[in-house]
């Protein structure tokens, strides 16, 4: 189940909230948050459910045992067990068919590769649990006692499939204690309403755009179809490949964030603070900001438990470096088991280590918008990585992209495509810069001072949300027309 | 400007309406998702059926211990809650306002994903279109399109309120289909002679020139992949290019706008041009009386919901045949009715008035002319298009057998012999000569 999607929003969610707030302890609400995570997850994943509560079990026991020995060489014994399961079960499910097919391909051995589904979220959760033992280890925090309680931190609907990676110890008290009032659960909603507009409203209609130029995933997947599909690519005008990853590039940020913010809103509602993931990301002026800013989680995840621990920056500039090139290299990873992803990551890291050795300096002497343009067509690029598992394709659209390909500069139909998206376009970049937020600010600020301001806050604050989820639901609504075209035959 | 004072009470009441507000938000809110919830579970007001899409919308699925451990049991229950919520129709309608926003009055869903081959070979062949007529007549001009507005989804561009698909050529497929009809001609030869009627779409014929050629409309040239087709079929093959007689008429309404059909009207004069070159004496149109059915909205309509097209629909006119017929056809299920060769679709839904003529598509279907003691009997192997001519090519037989290769599972080439056949006539428009799929249905029961 996703949060954009109708069964869950007048089904689930309303009857988790309703369940949520008629229990009636704290210990009761956990209860049901915990039951109504375990449904969500076995929604998609009927069977795999069953491995969250292993991994969950596995890490429980294995942060216990820690704890009692803490300090002593069991205890280090204890914790790489911790990593071997943690990291072997995602291995498994995440990577054994990647890193068969590279064997295979290197010695031809083995004949038949083992075909494994990947389970929802597991990314998300595993690297939660992994921190939750590892900073048990370190002594940052107590290990629970209750198995159910790191169940349910794991589990937790809000952040199990699509994160953000919580901390454990950002959680620990609030699983125990925490409260809620009605200003919390404002604000809650306002959030939620936010991502799920952002989500149903922008980020789904630009990946149908982002789609309709570069063709889909799931049509460029088809080996049989390679060659009709590149040709495809081939064909298309310059201006709308550009058109195309800029619909993309938008896509991927406001899927994301969105999620976050639901996340994040949902977990207000009922008294959660989970940290910020986004900090709009797109207004960065250096790479290394740019990560500091995207996926806030993941990025602190891999330095706390990967650079860090490697040394970080302090042990020499050839070891910043590889130190910087190991991190990069396991966070393309991280997006998925596919070469593409990897490519993705070092890209990154090859413009990390030219910003620490003299980018940096260069682009803060450079005027502001230098810098701007320089960050935007970085990740612009990048994402034609990161979008094509298959090289051969994004090698098409970046050629076709400069007319490489003999595809002219626009078509009637690029013109027409452009034109019709016009008005979304300019709203969709919008949303990925602080302009909304910083103008209900300001009308909150004039609201202090003057009543009809205050009023018109007033309705706002109300209004927005109310809004969001009405169009939002017509616009999820809209999605299921799906006419009979019998014309296709 | 002298600002303007509140009272006391009016702030007062502003700052409790602050307050308010962290009470009003999450009643309205919860609210909405609770209302939603509930109506949800109202289950009579879910719809089963979608009249502007033709399709019956997801069922509950039926469980089963495989289905819920392979999720197909959960997808299955989420398809069907987001496919039959309650008020679709109204949201959908609701969001189409929303998305008209998005540009200026402009919409797009899609672009053509087939590379739009227009290097057809000419294929030299000694089958030269028996239509090509030497003196060179003037085309009429339609109304230049320029500065309409213009929409173009999936595989559809619309201008103005003028919906046309885009056509590609595709090699393979014409060549399949090409040795489909010689296969029946080889093997009917002696008892039946064989000929094929390629139907142009509109986007080649009604389209002005100001957008077709001079927007470099990314379409396949239709005229010269007729003329490669026809090229490919044998000698005993008649073709019946009825390219330029459409081109001839383009000014008039001889295709629909909001559909991808023609017209009754387009559909008499491909008649026309089949009758000259079978050497048939045609009955003119004036022997049948117009009739109109009211507006249409055709499959256009269905796929953009243009609203342009909305405001400004088709008309379904129809000439009722001046000769009595009997017509019966053959369902899917099996089941035998009677039917009328043109017939009244004033109370249809306004998207299924195209279905008046031949009784619409049916995988089998026999008309008799009774106006004729004796006769020829012709054996129609066709997809939709072909149902707006046939009225007229009743008139020239005694026997007609209709045959939608889409849907018939016998051999149609046995049908031909059974029946004793004088002609059989392949009908397709130039969009059904390319799908690989269609062709090869059409090729799995040419025996």
């Amino acid at each position: 189940m996703v949060f954009s999607n109708l069964f869950f929003l007048y089904f689930f969610f309303p009857l988790n909230l309703i369940c949520y707030f008629f229990a009636k302890d704290l210990k009761t609400k956990n209860l049901v948050m915990l039951i109504f995570s375990l449904f969500f997850y076995a929604w998609g994943e009927p069977k795999y459910v069953f491995l969250l509560v292993f991994e969950c079990f596995a890490d429980w026991l294995l942060a216990l045992g820690i704890e009692k020995f803490r300090g002593t060489k069991k205890a280090k014994l204890l914790l790489i067990c911790a990593c071997v399961v943690d990291l072997g079960l995602i291995g498994i499910f995440k990577y054994l068919t990647f890193i068969l097919t590279n064997i295979k391909a290197i010695t031809g051995f083995p004949e038949n590769i083992v075909q494994t589904a990947l389970p929802i979220g597991i990314s998300f959760y595993t690297f939660q649990l992994l921190s939750y033992v590892i900073d048990v280890y370190r002594g940052e925090t107590e290990a629970q006692k209750r198995f159910w309680h790191v169940l349910l931190y794991a589990s937790l609907f809000h952040q199990c499939i699509a994160g953000p990676i919580v901390r454990y110890s950002d959680v620990c008290y609030e699983i125990e204690n925490r409260k809620t009032n009605l200003n919390e659960i404002s604000k809650g909603i306002s959030r939620f309403a936010a991502g799920l507009g952002k989500k149903a409203l922008l980020a789904n209609v630009c990946g149908s755009l982002a789609d309709t130029v570069l063709l889909s995933d799931s049509a460029l997947s088809v080996a049989a179809d390679l060659q009709k599909n590149l040709a495809v690519l081939e064909s298309r005008p310059a201006l709308g490949l550009w058109l195309g990853m800029l619909f993309y590039m938008l896509q991927i940020y406001l899927d994301f964030s969105a999620y976050s913010d639901m996340a994040i809103g949902m977990g207000q509602m009922i008294g959660f603070h989970y940290k910020e993931n986004f900090d709009y990301p797109y207004c960065s002026k250096s790479v290394g900001e740019f990560w500091r800013r995207w996926h806030i989680s993941l990025g602190s995840f891999f330095r706390d438990y990967v650079y860090i621990p490697l040394g970080g920056s302090r042990k020499g500039l050839a070891r910043t470096i590889l130190n910087t090139f190991i991190v990069w290299a396991l966070t393309g990873l991280w997006h998925g088991a596919s070469w593409n992803f990897v490519l993705w990551g070092l890209y990154f890291f090859v413009f990390l280590t030219m910003e620490r050795l003299f980018l940096l300096k260069k682009l803060e002497k450079a005027p502001s918008w230098v810098s701007h343009v320089y960050l935007l067509l970085v990740s612009f690029f990048g994402w034609i990585i990161f979008r094509f598992q298959n090289v051969s394709a994004g090698f098409t659209v970046l050629k076709g992209m400069f007319g490489l390909c003999g595809n002219g500069f626009s078509s009637f139909e690029i013109n027409t495509l452009l034109k019709n998206n016009l008005v979304f376009l300019l709203v969709a970049c919008l949303a990925c810069t602080p302009a909304m937020k910083n103008l209900g600010k300001l009308i909150t600020q004039k609201a202090r001072h003057d009543a009809n301001a205050a009023l018109f806050n007033v309705v706002r604050k109300i209004a927005v949300p109310v809004l969001l989820l009405l169009f939002s639901t017509f616009s999820l609504v809209g999605d299921s027309y799906n006419p009979f075209l019998y014309f296709q035959f | 400007m002298k600002k303007r004072q509140h009272s006391e009470k009016y702030i007062k009441a502003v700052k409790n309406s602050v307050r308010l507000y962290k009470v009003i938000l999450p009643c309205v809110f919860v609210g909405m998702l609770v209302l939603g919830l509930f109506v949800s579970l109202l289950l009579p007001l879910r719809p089963s059926f979608s009249e502007n899409e033709k399709r019956e919308l997801a069922s509950f699925p039926s469980f089963s211990l495989s289905s819920l451990l392979d999720g197909s049991f959960f997808r299955g229950i989420d398809a069907w809650f987001s496919d039959t919520f309650p008020f679709r129709e109204a949201m959908i309608s609701a969001n189409e306002k929303i998305e008209n926003l998005r540009g200026f009055g402009d919409r797009i869903y899609g672009l053509n994903n087939e590379v739009v081959n227009n290097n057809i070979p000419p294929t030299g062949s000694k089958n030269e279109p028996a239509t090509e007529s030497t003196t060179e007549e003037k085309e009429p001009t339609v109304p230049d399109q320029l500065g309409e507005v213009v929409q173009k989804l999936s595989n559809v561009v619309v201008v103005g309120s003028a919906g046309y698909e885009y056509c590609s050529f595709n090699q393979s497929v014409a060549d399949k289909y090409a040795s489909v009809v010689n296969k029946t001609a080889q093997r009917l030869s002696g008892k039946a002679k064989v000929c094929s009627m390629l139907v142009p779409t509109s986007i080649d014929i009604t389209m002005s020139d100001s957008v077709r050629k001079g927007k470099n409309i990314t379409t396949c040239d239709q005229k010269a992949a007729m003329e490669y087709i026809y090229g490919k079929m044998s000698s005993s093959v008649t073709p019946i290019n009825i390219y330029k007689a459409m081109r001839m008429h383009r000014d008039e309404y001889i295709y629909f706008r909001t559909d991808h059909h023609w017209t009754a009207l387009g559909a008499y004069y491909a008649y026309e041009e089949f009758a000259r070159v079978k050497n048939f004496s045609a009955i003119t149109l004036d022997k049948f009386e117009k009739k109109s059915f009211g507006e249409f909205l055709g499959s256009f309509y269905t796929n953009t919901n243009s609203s342009a097209m909305k405001k400004n629909p088709d008309t379904l006119e129809a000439y009722m045949p001046p000769y009595k017929t009997k017509l019966q056809f053959t369902q899917p299920d099996g089941k035998v009715i009677d039917w009328y060769l043109v017939n009244d679709t004033s109370s249809y839904p306004v998207s299924q008035k195209y279905s008046a003529f031949t009784a619409a598509d049916n995988p089998y279907t026999v008309i008799e002319n009774l106006e004729r003691q004796k006769g020829k009997t012709c054996v129609i192997i066709k997809e939709s298009f072909a149902n707006a001519v046939i009225p007229y090519i009743v008139y020239n037989y005694k026997k007609v057998y209709v045959i939608d290769y889409r849907y018939y599972k016998q051999g149609f080439i046995s049908l031909a012999e059974k029946v004793k056949a004088n002609d059989v006539i392949f009908i397709n428009n130039m969009s059904a000569v390319r799908s690989d799929s269609l062709i090869d249905r059409m090729s799995a029961i040419a025996v």
